[in-house]
């Protein structure tokens, strides 16, 4: 058998399975949109292999076709089917469908054919980026400008990043050593024990401030967080705070300083409202919080509403304002201050104005006092012509006013002065003294005081008189001496002048005196006349001595006999009241009527006696009692006499008027009983009228006050006027009108002692009126 | 024990009207307390000081008030008033001055010299037994004296 005859149906078995599987392939791939354009152009280099066939296949069938009909001879199909001929396109065939297949699975399958080599390049590739990785964050770990340390799972600290070690001191060889280094950083056993707790327990991420020691020896304030890796490994990162702290603790204290500064401090923002005040600006513009000012306008807070605008259109153009105004306060006060402004900007670029206010209205007016208290020193020294100065006493140099300048003779002060110049006009004959003098003064430390003549510049010699005075001793020296300069001149030359006219003075008074002496030997003559006179007049003032003598003697007896009268008297009239008392009580039983009446009258007689005896006392009491002048409101002291002698049934039936009396400076006491007795007496001597009227008034004179109590009561008959005033005497029966008749007597009495008089006039039935005079003049209070 | 040993009221009085009120008005306050007149200076220092008369008397006996006139025969009441104040041994026993005006001068001198209280007798006998009678109730029934 053939080869071919076998070789050629295994081709086709084969081409069928291959076609089968491409087509399959195709179809799979095909599904795929990312793979059809490779497909397509699969697909047409399929078509041209199968044209490719096609050709020979027809070519063959053509040719079995065209020899079964005959046209060509049956040797030619014959070749052509010859199975070495029919393998032919076949070949080509497998050829080509291995080419597809090749293509198809190197084109799709590339992952699986080149995985062995790939792995090998990935594995390399892993390798690199771990070690780059490793290196970045060793980097990181390292030159992090964070704390890191790293703790292994016992809890040891092994690593230390380099900030770490940098901000503790150590080196690397000094951490690593058998001994947590923790120890190192937190000697104290208590607070390592807290932090190594913190490592081991804490939550992940919670930062905590630890306060650890560096190598030399400084605390600093760190914040640490612990992070945990699944090996157990712990990372604990941190910072160094401990400037922030510092930074936060002094921002604390200038903010409190700034809050609590005696200078009122605000801060205005562009909008032109306060957004900061402190508590000096709260109270020194007059208000109650802070949150009062702040988003208010500092328009409020001047005298002069455009302030505000002033102050901040001068820090928009200048940068800062420095300046005085008038403020003014919640309540409408003002006051005034002193402002300092800066312009400044805050954190988004804006206009901000922060401001230091002080109230100045003290200093001002300290200010203003001083000012006038130097005007008023600089002119006086002008008038004095004195001039001030102090002396340097170690260069000698020193400083004046003008004035002393002046009185050297210069119209305009000379640029420098020194003790030296000084004494360079100071004339030759008194420069030794008053040096002499300069020195022991600053030896002792005591006020040096001179006068001496100068030569002013003009050539001109005059006196001037300084003193000075060593300033406060520091370290037992003394820095300067002030004093003051003044020019005697003319005070000097009156004393000089004056001791001439004394001078002159005594040679006139020598000669004087010779003349004198002759008229003294005339005048001894007729002085003899004279002792001849006075020893006469000598006589007569003897004789007016035992007069005085006398009459205080009588005022002696007076007294006695008042004594006596009080005392004396009484006696026996008590006792008379006190038997007949007893006997009318004992006895009452054994009296008839007339009996008991005569004791009644006894009894009576008696009591009218006591009467008359205590108003004689009085009476002489008012010619020895001293008095004590005030000034007496004289309309109320006769209102007020009437109501204490009145009743309310009397008030009602009597009219009493007062019209307006003037001021009198009397004795109060005194003048008070001459109302009381002359409103008395005419309430008394018109208690028979129905409609009783008292009219009291006072007239003024020149010298005297006139007062007058006029009434229309009984009145008495005008022929014994004369008699009214004197002790005892009454005009009416004692059954008409009560009285022991001294009331007027007395009154009469203070009267002359006011130095003033009484006098009445009546008619019988017509009413009496009382006048008396009060002298106006305060000196009139004389005593008997 | 002397007859004058346990008096409470010594009242030194020279007019004898004036004793007879006095004492009537103490009785018709039914006061049981003794009382010893006197009528002269010299006789009210003998009774104080135990002296004449009185020699036999116990000085430790002190009457409770003294009513003391000031006008007496032979030794002055103000006299007696100074030394009795004076003396160490009675002192502190109350003096009331008696005086027949309030206008008196010697009420002053006598207040100088430590007497307690004054007295006005007066002529309206009314107001004389009532003035009496407080003295009495006063100093003899509620003055406490220094123990």
């Amino acid at each position: 058998m053939n080869l071919f005859q076998v070789l050629t149906p295994l081709t086709y078995w084969l081409l069928v399975s291959m076609w089968g599987y491409i087509l399959w392939f195709l179809i799979k791939q095909l599904q795929k949109t990312d793979y059809k354009k490779h497909s397509l152009s699969v697909l047409i280099f399929i078509l041209i292999i199968d044209a490719l066939r096609t050709l020979f296949e027809s070519l063959y069938f053509g040719a079995w076709f065209t020899s079964k009909s005959g046209m060509i001879p049956v040797e030619v199909y014959e070749v052509l089917s010859r199975p070495e001929i029919v393998i032919f396109p076949k070949v080509l065939n497998v050829i080509a469908a291995s080419a597809i297949i090749f293509i198809l699975l190197n084109q799709w399958f590339p992952a699986e054919k080149r995985s062995r080599k790939l792995n090998k390049i990935q594995a390399e590739e892993s390798k690199r980026k771990l070690i780059e990785s490793e290196e970045r964050f060793r980097l990181i770990f390292e030159n992090a400008p964070v704390l890191i340390n790293a703790f292994d799972e016992k809890g040891k600290c092994t690593l230390w990043n380099k900030h770490c070690r940098e901000t503790f001191g150590w080196t690397k060889d000094e951490l690593n050593t058998e001994v947590d280094p923790l120890r190192l950083f937190y000697p104290d056993p208590l607070v390592y024990n807290q932090v190594a707790r913190t490592v081991t327990s804490e939550p992940d991420g919670e930062f905590q401030e630890w306060r650890p020691l560096t190598k030399d020896g400084r605390t600093l304030t760190t914040s640490w967080a612990n992070f945990r890796l699944p090996t157990g490994l712990v990372f604990s990162l941190g910072h160094d705070i401990t400037h922030q702290k510092l930074v936060q603790s002094q921002l604390q204290v200038m903010n409190d300083a700034l809050e609590n500064s005696l200078n009122a401090f605000d801060i205005v923002n562009h909008e032109g409202v306060f957004t900061y005040v402190n508590q000096s600006y709260v109270e020194m513009w007059g208000y109650d919080s802070a949150e009062e000012i702040l988003g208010t306008s500092p328009a409020d807070h001047c005298q002069d509403p455009e302030q505000a605008a002033i102050v901040i259109r001068t820090l928009l153009s200048t940068g800062k304002f420095q300046g005085e105004f008038t403020a003014k306060r919640k309540d409408g006060s003002t006051f005034e201050v002193m402002m300092y402004a800066r312009l400044a900007y805050d954190n988004e670029g804006q206009h901000i104005f922060p401001t230091t206010s002080i109230d100045i209205t003290a200093l001002k007016q300290a200010k203003e006092e001083v000012i006038k208290e130097r005007n008023r020193l600089q002119f006086a020294m002008e008038v004095c012509h004195t001039g001030t100065w102090d002396l340097d006493l170690k260069d000698h140099s020193a400083r004046r006013t003008l004035g002393h300048d002046q009185i050297f003779g210069y119209h305009e002060k000379v640029p420098d002065w020194s003790y030296e110049k000084f004494l360079e006009h100071v004339i030759p004959e008194d420069r030794e003294e008053m040096n002499r003098r300069f020195l022991a003064a600053c030896a002792q430390k005591s006020d040096w005081n001179i006068e001496c003549r100068i030569r002013r510049v003009d050539g001109e010699i005059r006196w001037i008189w300084a003193v000075g005075r060593h300033s406060p001793l520091i370290n037992g020296t003394a820095q300067y001496m002030v004093g003051v300069v003044q020019d005697i001149t003319e005070r000097k030359q009156t004393e000089i002048e004056l001791q001439k006219s004394h001078e002159l003075l005594e040679v006139r008074v020598e000669k004087r005196t010779s003349e004198l002496k002759q008229q003294k030997e005339e005048a001894e003559s007729l002085n003899r006349a004279m002792i001849n006179v006075m020893e006469d007049l000598k006589t007569s003032n003897k004789d007016l001595e035992k007069a005085e003598t006398a009459l205080l003697e009588i005022n002696k007896e007076l007294e006695a006999f008042t004594y006596s009268v009080s005392h004396d008297l009484r006696a026996p009239l008590r006792a008379i009241m006190g038997f007949v008392h007893i006997l009318l009580e004992d006895y009452g039983t054994v009296l008839d009527d007339e009996g008991k009446r005569i004791g009644a009258v006894i009894s009576e007689s008696a009591q009218n006696m006591g009467r008359l005896i205590d108003d004689l006392l009085s009476f002489s009491r008012i010619g020895r009692m001293r008095m004590q002048s005030t000034g007496v409101d004289m309309e109320e002291l006769a209102n007020r006499s009437f109501m204490e002698i009145t009743t309310p049934e009397d008030r009602e039936r009597i009219t009493f008027q007062v019209n307006s009396m003037p001021m009198a400076v009397v004795d109060r006491e005194l003048i008070h009983h001459v109302w009381m007795n002359l409103i008395g007496n005419a309430v008394k001597f018109s208690s028979k009228k129905d409609q009783a009227i008292i009219d009291v008034s006072a007239e003024e004179n020149d010298d005297e006050v006139i007062y007058t109590v006029k009434d229309n009561g009984a009145g008495f008959d005008p022929q014994f006027a004369g008699k009214l005033f004197g002790v005892f005497q009454r005009l009416h029966t004692k059954e008409e009108f009560d009285g022991t008749g001294v009331g007027l007597a007395i009154i009469q009495r203070i009267i002359h002692r006011h130095g003033g008089r009484i006098w009445a006039e009546s008619a019988v039935d017509h009413g009496a009126t009382f006048h008396f005079t009060i002298k106006k003049d305060t000196q009139h209070a004389s005593r008997r | 024990m002397h007859r004058a040993d346990k008096v409470d009221i010594l009242l030194i009085e020279d007019n004898p009207e004036d004793v007879e009120l006095i004492l009537r008005a103490f009785r018709r306050l039914n006061m049981a307390s003794p009382i010893h007149h006197i009528k002269d200076g010299a006789e009210a220092l003998d009774y104080i000081f135990c002296r004449g008369d009185y020699a036999a008397r116990n000085a430790s006996s002190k009457p409770k008030v003294i009513l003391l006139d000031l006008k007496l025969p032979k030794i002055s009441g103000l006299e007696v008033l100074k030394m009795l104040k004076t003396d160490e041994r009675t002192q502190d026993i109350p003096v009331v001055v008696v005086t027949s005006s309030r206008e008196d001068p010697d009420i002053q001198a006598a207040y100088a010299l430590g007497a307690n209280s004054y007295v006005v007798k007066m002529v309206d006998f009314n107001s004389f037994i009532e003035s009496m009678s407080n003295l009495g109730l006063y100093w003899v029934l509620v003055n406490q004296p220094p123990v």
